[in-house]
């Protein structure tokens, strides 16, 4: 009975593991229409995407220019069972499939049997099984049982905070920084754009060092090391070593579009770098738009563990 | 003896409780291969380093830079610095077990539901500080530090960017960051408003000089301030930052919350940041609870080892 019990409350752990983020969402009183407009306070949240109107025509890019508040909500960017290009599910995946079904009993030791497999030396494998993922992958395993640094609100660090919940994010640019607001536990980055290099051997950083430049009029790369080898690479659990390089192409293809690419690169790992985005689109909002906070909380998860986690044991005993 | 080993325990306690979050403001800089470059990974200098060597006008309504707080009494342990909660010339190891904020130098005008709140707040600084075991402050479990703390906590470097429509400020400390509305809309409706950690907030320049943020709607889950000041979500805050010449930008914040305090006061009062050079990088400094725990824990394996 006891198998069966933790596998059903597994699907719903998944789903109510990011509830706890979440709370004030579903807290939400009535709204003016003046209010609606300026301030985002939809119970639906995010879903509020006022670009995506159907038949808008988008105009030219701006050029050298990424300033602007992006969605990626809407297009891929909420990756709960791994990033986008190599989500840790089976062939065949989709919802209401027996592979789907299959998935949502998680619990698997490694990633076999997944529809993109990563090259993982054998150094990456053995990382990767100590990483016990919550979330929506083959190796989920109940919120008890997980061991997600951003479960308990450690911070999520670079690339994580582009790979499980890249929302709705704002990019500001100085005359020598291009700045990264993340919605997901607000938090910030800079990328350096002052021609600087990247230090040697720096002490680790969960957002790591980042420097970037234009390589043409609509595209910017980013380049990032140094991170915090605490922190994983994405919701599947996915490790990284200090080593680690991480590749970003930010490209305008028009003015509300940009498309996302992320190439990871770690020798430690893996044995040849790997595409976490491969063009990932990100949707401009308008330049009023309302950024809703999603802030991590211990005290929070604690009493959702309180009142959804907790009840689970006194069934195992 | 035993009973002074743990005092001297809860004491050490008390402060590293924090190391986590200051850990990698300690880490050595390497910045030995980068001679030449922009600097990583540096603490902001010496003031004299910077303050008053740019003989120049303040931008017009701008803000925009890279502010230093740390200087000049940022990191405010005993409360906010316009009303820090110690008596006059009590020195640090005297404070502690005080049932309230009574004789501190600058009492705060509470109304009596604002000094219940107070005594429920249970703060390891100041006069009412007690042990770590009995402290409740959100922040050392990193629940998010709010507004207005983000000023009256650890205003360390702070840095500010302005878009069209927007003031964005970027805090050192917790590594977050909050909007500032300029565009003009009006602060939602106090009753409709969720509450949010950091709350809502609309600016606009007064003179060409003097930037005024109203902020409202802010979480009652939060501290004001590290002595443990309570606040309802009805709570305004007013900032004012005044540009009074390039390198500085002076900050007053006023605190309006009628259910608990009978008149307005001021929580900074023209506290002083300096502007740091533009290339200047900002340290990590991010609450982490598993550096916490394991901080926790090898004070656990220390305190438990047997006295010899």
């Amino acid at each position: 009975m006891l198998k069966p019990f933790i596998a059903g409350t597994m699907a719903a752990l998944g789903l109510l593991t990011f509830s706890w983020s979440m709370r004030a969402q579903t807290e939400t009183p009535k709204q003016t229409d003046e209010t609606k407009r300026n301030w985002n306070n939809d119970p639906t949240g995010n879903r509020i995407n006022r670009s995506l109107d159907a038949g808008q025509k988008a105009g030219p890019a701006p050029r050298r220019d990424l300033s602007g508040i992006w969605d990626a909500t809407a297009t891929g960017g909420v990756e709960p069972a791994g990033v986008a290009e190599h989500p840790a599910v089976y062939p065949g995946d989709t919802p209401g499939s027996e592979a789907e079904a299959k998935r949502f009993r998680g619990g698997q030791p490694d990633e076999k049997g997944v529809v993109n497999p990563l090259p993982y030396t054998p150094l990456g494998e053995a990382a990767l099984k100590a990483n016990r993922p919550t979330g929506q992958s083959v190796r989920a395993v109940p919120s008890v049982l997980g061991n997600d640094p951003g479960n308990k609100c450690d911070p999520l660090g670079f690339p994580y905070m582009e790979n499980f919940e890249f929302r709705t994010n704002e990019l500001v640019q100085t005359k020598n920084q291009v700045i990264f607001l993340g919605q997901y536990h607000h938090k910030w980055r800079i990328i350096w754009t002052d021609g600087r290099e990247l230090p040697k051997d720096p002490p680790p950083r969960w957002n790591g060092y980042s420097v970037g430049h234009w390589q043409d009029d609509y595209t910017f790369v980013a380049e990032t090391m140094g991170m915090n080898e605490k922190s994983w690479i994405d919701h599947a659990g996915r490790p990284h070593s200090k080593e680690l390089r991480v590749t970003e192409i930010f490209h305008l293809v028009d003015h509300d579009t940009m498309e996302h690419t992320e190439i990871i690169n770690d020798p430690v790992m893996y044995t040849e770098p790997w595409m976490a985005h491969n063009k990932l689109i990100l949707r401009r909002q308008p330049p009023d738009f309302d950024i809703r906070e999603i802030f991590c909380s211990p005290s929070e998860i604690q009493r959702y563990n309180e009142f959804v986690g907790d009840p689970i044991n006194p069934q195992e005993k | 003896m035993p009973k002074r080993f743990v005092i001297t325990a809860i004491a050490l306690l008390a402060l590293l409780t924090f190391s986590p979050v200051l850990r990698a403001q300690t880490a050595p800089a390497k910045n030995a291969e980068t001679k030449g470059m922009p600097p990583w990974n540096d603490a902001p200098p010496g003031k004299a380093a910077y303050a008053g060597t740019v003989k120049r006008p303040p931008p017009r309504r701008d803000l925009s830079g890279i502010w230093n707080g740390q200087a000049e009494g940022g990191v405010q342990n005993d409360g906010a610095l316009e009303h820090p909660a110690v008596a006059a010339g009590q020195p640090a190891k005297e404070r502690g077990g005080q049932a309230d904020e009574k004789n501190i130098a600058r009492p705060i005008p509470y109304t009596p539901a604002g000094l219940a709140a107070l005594q429920a707040n249970k703060p390891t600084a100041g006069v009412r500080a007690v042990g770590p075991d009995r402290q409740n402050n959100p922040v050392d479990i990193c629940d998010p530090v709010g507004f207005p703390q983000l000023d009256l906590l650890r205003l360390k470097v702070v840095e500010f960017a302005q878009a069209e429509n927007q003031v964005l400020a970027l805090y050192q400390f917790s590594d977050t960051w909050r909007v500032i509305w300029t565009d003009g809309r009006a602060l939602p409706d106090a009753k409709s408003a969720e509450p949010r950690w950091n709350g809502y907030s609309v600016g606009r320049w007064v003179d060409d000089y003097t930037f005024v943020v109203q902020t409202m709607g802010v979480d009652d889950r939060t501290w004001l301030d590290n002595a443990g000041r309570p606040h309802t979500t009805n709570m305004r805050v007013e900032e004012r930052y005044h540009l009074a010449d390039y390198d500085t930008l002076e900050l007053t914040v006023t605190i309006d919350d009628p259910e608990y305090y009978r008149q307005r006061w001021q929580a900074l009062n023209k506290f002083v940041l300096h502007r740091l050079p533009d290339n200047f990088d900002i340290e990590e400094s991010v609450c982490s609870p598993s550096g916490i725990a394991n901080y926790n824990k090898l004070l656990e394996n220390v305190l438990s080892t047997p006295e010899k």
